[in-house]
């Protein structure tokens, strides 16, 4: 390592300011004029050869003999001495490209080299013309060095089979041979087009008009497997659209050839290609698996390709996306990395059309081991054209074949990296609305941003375990434009919708419960507060606008939704009521729209939810059925609607609980139907985490029931069944207060079953995991639900605890939860749930303080308080016949029966 | 997602609005110096350092799997070709500093990638006389900075500076001779500036 000299340590700019050598400034005018004489001449004669050069030099000299003289010295200093320098290693371009000769006036094989058309990791392709007919042709040299009588008789060997294919999407190949140097090279038609991805984009084709493009060049790829010929190299470059819209496939066979060990080749590839970790005409990001891991190629090579074209082709984005090129990184993306799924990756609007067949098709010809993708392109194109015609595709069937929607996503580091940098870039932006003389301007950009931001990525990664951090880093970037935005939007209607929309979108990963979230329940609700406003701003500045009603009833829902979770119970109903009222309009005018439908569904069980926890079951049991047979009205009219599918298993299940309540045998039946549905979703979209759910809720139902009905060993393997989803949704997501939450409510249900079973130490351990959970979820977001799980997890433990006569301990879990649960329940005193939980742990506490006490001793002052403040709550409770007022009644009894022994004392001071 | 950002930037920055510019490269520059660090370490067996790789992982991590125009990525390789120089030099002059402070100054790995290009070049001297070039011709000076920093082919470079192919490889062919001569000068005991003609 060579260490300066010492006079160069020192900052030349240092301390000294212009005017200290060697920083020549001011710029002396004459110096720059100079320059210029002597640029003039060395540009004009560096491209000459020495005999020429020198010629050019002595008649130059006459005219400028001082800058002449200057070029002569650099040019030879250029040839002899700076040859390689600041071209070499360290700082190598990488390029080894660029050091290929130019071969431009060039004749080789009789084609005269008119220009330079393009140079990659291959070789370069000239725009060239036959010398004896003036016939066009692109004319590839190869980038291959090697014994030029043994590459001679390999490229003889390949033309004699590449010139057999004759088809119109296929460049014909016209001859080929080695120069003299020993470079291989190939005259080919020359296609005057533009590559398939940049026509398609040029052009702006809509997805069946890609979709036909695509069949061309399978069928062009299947016509050379037909005769043997393996492509190797099919990526967009290669593939040109001609103005009159026809592809051709470029270079057929031609990487092959420089691939080691290959068939057509006598098993000698070059030097290089021998050394280097990696095939060296490979395209890491179109290279299957085989390829990346040197494995035999086979037609199955160019499907798998193709497979990467036709995501390319319908998303506009590359399948295999690399973030370096080290060769394991390239081997981890290509081998063990399933592209995310055309319907994710393509922009939103296209999410629809892609999903279900297409989606399905790209899996199955992306499938890692070649045996199991479509056995040739033929059959590739024929699953398209059956899309097309809007007939079932193999891919999307069952049984052995690759099932539908089986993607894994990208790996998820990959997103928070891309995402950081995007939110870094937000927040740039937004300090630059603020400063931007060009307001406007800059007002579209941010709104632009905004929207693709919003839509794309978050709609993107929304589903997939894992994302909540990244949504959290899109939600605080966001809202800091979206309030910006907001107050500039004026009478802009259009904005104010894209306003109203994307508040929705923040609070759904602020707090939204359904979905996985960030547990800010009251940054939730003031988020769907401010979507409602713009939403109601909306509809009232367009009536006729369905959309516009659609979203201020989506926003009301949300808005009801938190205020449930906040314990505002009187807004959430009246909530919950108008999105219901305008909904029931909707449906009316629109009975065939699923975005109504699914709204719809969404409300009633909303309302059913409020209703329970008002106390209202009966109401409560209604609003389900409404939910029911509005899913199966809208299912009777869009029969294949996935969405409208799940949503009535949903509201099926509901209603089975409610029944299950009254009649378990009833219940069990309702729930046992839901499963298998459940667990084919499930299954066919393994990392959907809300599919996952749905199924661990499935076999949650199915448990309790059989609990109820004493079915102890059957109960408790559906219980574990739930506990493993619930573990490995936690696991892919550790953020996600939902999946903790629903992992502590496993616990507890399998502490109810061993309870009734009589396995006290099991119960009470499995009841303590609950607590401990439902601890780390309410320090997290301290809202009512999650206080009142708490709460019931220090009843659970307490009950346990007292009968295994652990008095003392039992009562401070009830302690606990009356410690927890009374300031929600003041601040929300018609929540009967907090209501129900305090009453139990004041009755408990009386009980326990009781039992200490033994039958016929004095009862303590403490422990009649307590049970006159629990039968108090229940009281106001309002309850109706049934085990709560059962409880309530024999409590009573029990106070009329105690004497207060304590009260002729005097109290302590 | 990423793409656009960064594609409307450069877009703003092409379109000569500063500002994207200031947005764009502190994300590069970032990027560039962890993608450089850990390549030197992950090469270091063959001393090798791709500056190319480097750029072209930032590239891709910065745009993502989108397809960019050609003019853009060209931009942006430029964009990243200053920043490229700035972190190098920068770390030259740390260390040469360094060295003079004392024996057991902690290294970082900025300052070993200075370090492995500094086995065959006076980094420092070089950008002096970079300086020095930039001043009598600053799209020269800018070509060399796109090559030898950036990793920028003959075609990105054409396209990021507008002009030919041609012209680039003529003009970076007279920028080598040019550097060459002014780098021995300096070696030989920083000889005052010699723009153009030196006393050969």
């Amino acid at each position: 390592m060579a260490t300066p000299p010492d006079d160069t340590i020192a900052d030349p700019r240092g301390d000294t300011p212009a005017g200290d050598a060697p920083a020549p400034s001011p710029p002396a005018s004459s110096d720059v004029e100079r320059w210029q004489r002597l640029k003039a001449i060395f540009v004009d004669v560096v491209e000459h050869e020495r005999t020429a050069r020198e010629a050019a030099l002595r008649d130059l000299a006459q005219r400028d003999p001082e800058a002449a003289e200057e070029a002569r010295s650099l040019l030879r200093r250029f040839d002899e001495a700076a040859t390689n320098f600041l071209t070499g290693a360290p700082l190598a371009t990488g390029d080894e490209a660029e050091e290929a000769p130019d071969l431009t006036g060039r004749t080789v094989g009789g084609y005269h080299l008119r220009a330079e058309l393009g140079r990659g990791g291959m070789g370069m392709v000239y725009d060239a013309v036959r010398e004896e007919d003036g016939k066009h042709a692109a004319v590839k040299l190869l980038r291959w060095r090697g014994d030029p009588a043994e590459i001679a008789a390999q490229v003889r060997a390949e033309r004699r089979i590449l010139a057999g294919l004759e088809h119109d999407n296929i460049a014909r190949l016209i001859d080929g041979g080695s120069t003299e140097e020993g470079l291989p090279y190939f005259a080919l038609e020359f296609v005057d087009g533009q590559p398939i991805v940049d026509y398609c984009e040029a052009h702006k084709l809509d997805v069946p008009a890609r979709l036909q493009l695509f069949r061309s060049v399978c069928a062009a790829v299947d016509y050379a497997h037909q005769r043997l010929v393996i492509h190797c190299d099919i990526k967009p470059a290669n593939i040109l659209v001609t103005a009159e819209g026809v592809p051709k496939l470029l270079d057929f066979g031609i990487a092959r050839l420089l691939q080691p060990g290959t068939a057509s080749s006598t098993g000698k590839g070059g030097p290089d290609a021998a050394k280097s970790a990696l095939p060296i005409a490979l395209t890491p990001e179109y290279a299957s698996p085989e390829q990346v891991r040197r494995k035999p190629v086979t037609t199955a090579t160019d499907v798998y390709a193709l497979g990467l074209l036709l995501h390319e082709l319908l998303t506009g984005r590359r399948a295999q996306a690399l973030t370096t090129l080290a060769p394991k990184e390239i081997i981890h993306v290509v081998c063990d990395t399933q592209p995310i799924a055309p319907s994710l990756a393509a922009p939103a609007t296209l999410q629809r059309q892609l999903a279900g067949d297409l989606d399905a098709i790209v899996a199955k010809a992306l499938r890692k081991e070649p045996a199991e993708r479509y056995g040739s392109a033929r059959e590739l194109a024929e699953e398209v054209r059956r899309h097309l015609s809007s007939q079932p595709v193999e891919a999307r069937g069952g049984g052995a074949t690759y099932r539908a929607g089986r993607f894994v996503r990208r790996h998820r580091v990959v997103f928070a990296a891309g995402l950081l940098v995007t939110a870094s870039l937000v927040g740039g932006t937004v300090a630059a609305v603020r400063e931007a003389q060009r307001a406007q301007r800059r007002f579209e950009d941010v709104r632009k941003l905004a929207g693709s931001f919003l839509f794309e990525f978050h709609d993107a990664i929304r589903d997939l375990p894992g994302s909540t951090p990244a949504r959290q880093l899109i939600v605080t970037k966001a809202l800091e434009y979206l309030d910006i935005l907001a107050r500039e939007a004026g009478d802009d209607l259009g904005l104010v919708r894209e306003l109203a929309t994307a508040y929705q979108r923040v609070g759904d990963v602020q707090g939204y419960t359904a979905n996985a979230n960030l547990g800010d329940t009251t940054g939730a609700a003031a988020s769907f507060e401010k979507s409602v406003a713009l939403a109601e701003r909306l509809a009232a500045a367009t009536p006729a606008d369905t959309g516009a009603r659609l979203l201020l009833t989506v926003g009301l829902e949300k808005l009801g939704t938190m205020s449930i979770a906040l314990g505002r119970s009187p807004a959430a109903r009246q909530h919950l009521a108008r999105a219901q009222e305008i909904l029931d309009g909707l449906r009316r005018e629109r009975p065939r729209d699923a975005d109504v439908a699914h709204a719809l569904h969404v409300v009633h069980l909303r309302r059913g939810q409020l209703l329970l926890q008002l106390g209202e079951p009966d109401a409560a049991l209604a609003a389900y059925e409404a939910a029911q047979r509005g899913d199966e009205s809208f299912l009777a009219v869009a029969p294949g609607d996935a969405r409208a599918k799940r949503d009535l298993s949903v509201s099926r299940s509901f209603v089975a609980s409610l029944v299950g309540e009254r009649d378990p045998v009833r219940g069990l039946e309702l729930y046992a139907a839901l499963l298998p549905p459940a667990a084919e979703l499930a299954a066919a979209d393994p990392t959907n985490a809300q599919l996952q759910r749905d199924l661990l809720v499935g076999y949650e139902d199915v448990a309790q029931m059989q609990g109820k009905l004493g079915h102890w060993a059957e109960s408790l393997d559906n219980h574990g069944k739930a506990l493993v989803i619930a573990e490995a949704l936690l696991r892919a997501d550790p953020s996600n207060l939902q999946a903790l939450q629903d992992l502590s409510v496993r616990h507890a249900q399998i502490g109810d079953v061993l309870l009734e079973k009589g396995d006290l130490p099991e119960a009470l351990a499995s009841y303590q995991r609950s607590l401990d959970l439902d601890a780390r979820v309410a320090a997290r977001d301290p809202n009512a639900k999650a206080i009142e799980y708490l709460g019931w997890s220090h009843l659970n433990v307490a009950g346990v605890l007292e009968k295994l006569h652990r008095t003392d301990a039992a009562l401070d879990h009830y302690r606990q939860a009356i410690e927890v649960v009374s300031p929600s329940s003041e601040r929300d005193p018609e929540n009967a749930q907090l209501r129900t939980v305090m009453a139990e742990a004041h009755a408990g506490t009386g009980e326990a303080m009781l039992a200490r006490v033994g039958p016929g001793g004095a009862c303590p002052e403490r422990a009649r308080t307590s049970l006159a403040r629990a039968i108090a709550l229940w009281d106001a409770l309002g309850l109706e016949p049934g085990p709560d007022k059962e409880r309530r009644d024999r409590l009573a009894a029990r106070l009329a029966a105690c004497p207060p022994a304590a009260a002729a004392l005097p109290k302590p001071p | 997602m990423a793409h656009p950002d960064v594609t409307k930037l450069l877009a703003a920055w092409s379109d000569g609005d500063s500002t994207a510019l200031d947005l764009l490269l502190p994300l590069v520059y970032a990027d560039l110096r962890r993608i450089a660090g850990r390549q030197i370490k992950a090469e270091r067996r063959d001393h090798t350092l791709s500056a190319t790789a480097v750029v072209h992982e930032a590239y891709l991590r910065l745009v993502g799997q989108r397809q960019v125009r050609l003019e853009d990525r060209a931009q942006f390789f430029a964009a990243a070709a200053t920043q490229m120089r700035r972190i190098l030099v920068d770390h030259a002059r740390r260390r040469a500093a360094a060295k003079r402070g004392g024996p057991d100054v902690r290294v970082t790995l900025d300052e070993e990638v200075a370090a492995e290009i500094a086995r065959d070049l006076d980094l420092l001297s070089l950008d002096q006389a970079l300086e020095e070039l930039t001043v009598l011709d600053p799209r020269v000076a800018r070509i060399v900075e796109l090559r030898f920093f950036g990793g920028l082919s003959l075609d990105d470079t054409a396209l990021a500076l507008d002009v030919s192919r041609r012209t680039v490889a003529r003009e970076w062919a007279l920028a080598r001779s040019w550097l060459h001569k002014r780098l021995e000068a300096l070696r030989d005991g920083g000889a005052p500036a010699t723009p153009a003609f030196g006393p050969s």
